[in-house]
């Protein structure tokens, strides 16, 4: 199950205006072309954009963003360049970046007394 | 592998005041921080690739870099982007940076590790655009991005000012800060303002901002809920009692895309936990904080802890810690003599626990009440990591678990990435609350390495120290 | 008269499956665990349950152990069904991989002797290795694989074992630290905690770690030497392992779970970074992919390990109502031991062949040839 399409609203900028920005460069999202500026994270290059959604969970599949914005929570989870559960608020974003949101692996058994799975 | 005299863990207010110290002492010391740039949380600031103009820039931008540039001078080495993942032996920490696993040692190691945002649950909380009011700032201040178009700002004390005031300047509209306290009851600690001026003339500021904003500020209320189905919508809050509880019938919702919450903060104490150092428990910051002397030394000889670790106090007392425990430092490697130590550090002791007078004021004035726990039920994560809901945590703990660690075992809330600093305050609530005793009485689980997680393949190559 | 049937000392995997078989059998028992349930190695396990992987033996695993062994994989698919609480338990068969030719031999060894025992193993190379267990590495030479092994996650199994035994009217007391055993006229008659006496027909020293120090308040001396094993957990990834490959495996939630460092006579249950990056190092060799993989945790448990490497199991001489189990391989033995006891306790005897086992072989034994007493059992079969 991939995360919403919805949440990506093309022409959205959540981006301070007056605010002079590094170089802008072009980074891809899920294979749709998404502008970043030197000195933002991965985290602020989706924001920016209007995407919320960076993965779903893998057992109530709910959508996640950001929490603590600061390496603490590991909510703010993508796949960055092929390498998975990467913190996107610590992530400087590189110019041709390839971040896809992702879907959380693992399975979980039923519940209760003594399930440590 | 790396050698210093003084290692510090943290490049926040209080590393980079510890580090200072040691290098006036003239001791050579090596900074180990986990983000890209020294500053810690409270000095954060964008990268120089941002071009800012005075109106962005808050009152604490200068001293930020007043510290920054000392960092540069030769004694000093900044590693970034370094994580200390573990603590072994004698004052070794294992670090990794740049890919690989590399051992420092040193004679005498200040902890300055900092605090994060205290996490507060709620129906929807898990939902993009909920944030905690640090992560809120962060955003706004280093990026200078929106966390949302209209947000809703709930929490109690001040931090949510400073937090107001970024979100402010990025151009946020503020709907309504959301204050859980009311100005009545702050009245019962006007003692402890007195000599405090210096924090009167920021409040002042703060409010002349937030009327200029015409920012409404609510009083005596707190967040009940969060609405929207793949991003938040909407902000129900409600108004509370004297213990935070919400007060039937008096919801309002306020139609948001984002909501910050900031009600105090938790140490980050696994490091100086796991070198064996003493911790003490919090009531009212409803903590375990690393327990230090009037020399900032912990119960481990030659390792010292300062700043948000040793107890909540904010930036002004996190500098006067960090440099009494680097002076501290150096005298224990022999670099400064007692006596000379002891002159140097009064003056800043002194200075401390003057501020610190004021930041336990506002620990008691604004901590946790049993109220602001009620979201902790039914379908409501604990475990934000792992999936675990409020009421899984409390139906194993009826069933008889009565430590984290069972709970953990029982249910893997605690064993996600974020390695249990999300929920375990959480689920030591509801320990306390099914069994009827105090949360600083729950047992406390024992920190592992690797601190924070570290990719296997470094780990397989490390340095051997 | 006595309180109970049966007092259990420990609450780990052996005591806790000794509660509930003898339980289910109608006994009054109580169980005593001086801190919580699976404090100690139990706890800390990687979870093999395996009759085809043992890495403290001569290259053929001795008839009588496999026996009991395989005696105890049917146990557990049995608990599976019983005790209704999920234990996170999977068969999907073993790996016991080699990288040269002297693997290779040791590995033919090991599954000719347990084919022998009419348990399946045979040897796989490399390019069948591939279709089974894809993610292993090209410096694998090959691996003697049993299909009918599994692994556990071993505090599940001792929460299960718990659940059942208090569902059958046990008792279960933890923070319930023991101090002595009591003994009247040759005859074991009880404990003693630090605030009361209990009394109990028979008592059962399942105690790890402690076994050796409460067998001595009855003046036996059970011999157990210690060793650390360092362990680790990983994040969770999709599916990388189907089976358990020695000693590394995939639980359900998606986790690989690994270990472990053999420190002899180590009791300190801190992580080391020697022990982290040997066993890092291994795994990483053994699964490429890893690499990339983030460490969450790590912790140590301590083995009790009979000096011959062979479990303790049954009476004691010189003391009767009296029954003591030690030994490092509680995962795999537990169910099997529970049924044990049991059976010596209502019957006085015990379908399996325990003469191996008992503690009175370490009295024979002249000092220092504990290596001959293994191989003496072994041709004896």
């Amino acid at each position: 199950m991939s995360p919403a399409e919805g949440a990506h609203r093309p022409g959205h900028d959540a981006r301070t205006e007056g605010v002079r920005r590094g170089a802008a460069f072009a980074v891809t999202v899920d294979g749709k072309e998404v502008t970043g500026h030197e000195g933002e994270t991965v985290l602020g290059v989706l924001w920016a954009a209007g995407i919320r959604t960076l993965r779903v969970t893998a057992r109530m599949r709910q959508p996640r963003g950001f929490f603590c914005g600061m390496g603490v929570c590991f909510d703010c989870l993508v796949n960055v360049d092929g390498r998975h559960g990467v913190r996107a608020c610590m992530e400087l974003a590189r110019p041709g970046m390839v971040i896809r949101r992702q879907q959380d692996a693992g399975s979980f058994p039923p519940r209760g007394g003594g399930s440590h799975a | 592998m790396l050698e210093t005299e003084i290692a510090i863990i943290g490049a926040g207010p209080a590393g980079m005041a510890a580090a200072l110290a040691a290098a006036e002492s003239g001791v050579a010391a090596t900074v180990c921080d986990e983000y890209p740039r020294p500053g810690g949380q409270f000095f954060k600031r964008a990268g120089g690739s941002f071009g800012l103009g005075p109106a962005h820039l808050g009152r604490e931008h200068e001293h930020g870099e007043r510290l920054r540039r000392a960092l540069t001078e030769d004694r000093i080495r900044v590693l970034s982007d370094t994580l200390v993942w573990g603590a072994f032996g004698e004052k070794v920490l294992m670090l990794y940076r740049e890919g690989r696993s590399e051992a420092l040692r040193a004679r005498a190691i200040v902890i300055a590790t900092g605090a994060y945002d205290r996490p507060v649950p709620f129906p929807g909380w898990t939902l993009p655009g909920v944030l905690s009011a640090g992560g809120a700032q962060t955003l706004a201040k280093t990026q200078w991005i929106k966390p949302g178009a209209r947000m809703l700002l709930t929490g109690a004390g001040p931090f949510v000012l400073p937090v107001a005031d970024s979100l402010l300047r990025a151009g946020v509209e503020i709907v309504a800060i959301v204050e859980a306290t009311r100005p009545r009851e702050w009245w019962r600690h006007a003692a402890a303002l007195w000599g405090q001026w210096p924090r009167f003339a920021e409040a002042s500021a703060y409010r002349r901002m937030l009327r200029a904003a015409r920012v409404p500020v609510l009083f005596g209320h707190k967040i009940v809920r969060a609405e929207g189905e793949e991003t938040v919508t909407g902000a129900v809050v409600a108004a509370v009692d004297k213990s935070w509880r919400a007060r039937p019938g008096t919801e309002r919702r306020f139609a948001v895309d984002a909501i910050a919450t900031g009600f105090g903060f938790l140490p980050n104490t696994e490091l100086p936990d796991s070198m064996g150092c003493t911790l003490r428990w919090d009531a009212h910051g409803q903590a375990w904080f690393a327990a230090v002397d009037d020399m900032m030394a912990t119960s481990q000889a030659g390792i010292y802890a300062a700043g948000e670790i040793t107890g909540i106090g904010g930036s002004v007392v996190a500098l006067d810690e960090g440099r009494i425990a680097g002076l501290s430092a150096a005298e224990h490697i022999g670099a400064l003599d007692p006596a000379r130590a002891a002159q140097l550090r009064a003056p800043v002791q002194a200075s401390r626990k003057h501020l610190q007078g004021f930041a336990d004021m506002l620990n008691v004035l604004f901590a946790p009440r049993p109220g602001l726990w009620q979201g902790l039920i039914g379908d409501t994560l604990a475990c934000r990591c792992e999936e675990v809901t409020a009421a899984e945590v409390r139906a194993c703990v009826r069933e008889g678990c009565s430590t984290p660690k069972e709970v953990k075992d029982w249910t893997r809330a605690g064993m996600g990435l974020c390695q249990g600093r999300i929920c375990r305050s959480l689920v030591v609530q509801a320990i306390a609350e099914e069994r009827r005793i105090a949360p600083g009485q729950v047992p406390r689980s024992s920190v592992r390495p690797p601190i924070k997680p570290v990719p296997m393949g470094a780990l397989a190559m490390s340095e051997m120290p | 008269m006595a309180g109970y049937d049966v007092c259990i000392i420990g609450g780990g995997l052996l005591g806790t499956a000794t509660a509930y078989y003898a339980a289910k059998a109608g006994l009054k028992v109580v169980v005593l665990e001086a801190r919580d349930l699976a404090a100690g190695a139990s706890g800390a396990a990687f979870g093999g349950v395996s009759v085809g992987i043992y890495s403290y033996s001569s290259t053929r695993v001795p008839p009588p152990y496999v026996s009991i062994s395989k005696a105890s994989l049917s146990l557990y698919h049995q608990c599976q069904e019983e005790l209704g609480a999920p234990l996170d338990f999977d068969a999907n068969g073993s790996l016991d991989p080699f990288y040269d030719e002297q693997g290779l031999a040791r590995g033919r060894e090991r599954a000719a002797g347990l084919v022998e025992c009419g348990v399946p193993c045979q040897v796989v190379m490399r390019e069948d290795l591939r279709e089974l267990e894809p993610a292993l590495s090209d410096a694998v030479a090959g691996a003697t694989h049993c299909p009918i092994d599994g692994h556990v996650t071993p505090m599940a199994m001792v929460c299960a074992l718990a659940k059942g035994a208090r569902s059958h009217g046990a008792e279960i007391r933890t923070s319930t630290p023991v101090e002595a055993i009591l003994v009247e006229r040759g005859r074991a008659v009880g404990v003693r905690t630090a605030v009361e006496t209990i009394s109990a027909g028979w008592v059962v020293n399942t105690a790890g770690l402690g076994a050796t120090g409460l067998a001595a308040t009855a003046n036996v001396a059970v011999p157990v030497d210690y060793s650390r094993g360092q362990m680790f957990v990983s994040e969770r990834i999709p599916p990388l392992l189907r089976t358990y490959v020695h000693n590394i495996k995939q639980t359900h939630a998606g986790t690989i779970v690994f270990g472990a460092t053999r420190e002899s006579g180590v009791t300190d249950v801190g992580t080391t970074v020697a022990g982290t990056k040997e066993i890092l190092a291994w795994a990483v060799r053994l699964l490429p992919a890893l690499a990339q993989v983030r460490l969450v945790r790590s912790w140590a448990g301590i083995r009790p390990v009979p000096p011959d490497g062979y479990p303790i199991i049954g009476p004691v001489e010189g003391v009767e109502r009296l029954l003591i189990s030690v030994m490092h391989r509680g995962v795999t033995l537990a169910p099997v031991i529970g049924e044990i006891m049991t059976e010596l306790i209502t019957t006085g005897r015990t379908k399996h062949n325990i003469e191996p086992y008992l503690l009175s072989r370490f009295a024979d034994a002249p000092a220092g040839s504990l290596g001959e007493v293994q191989e003496k059992f072994y041709v004896a079969g």
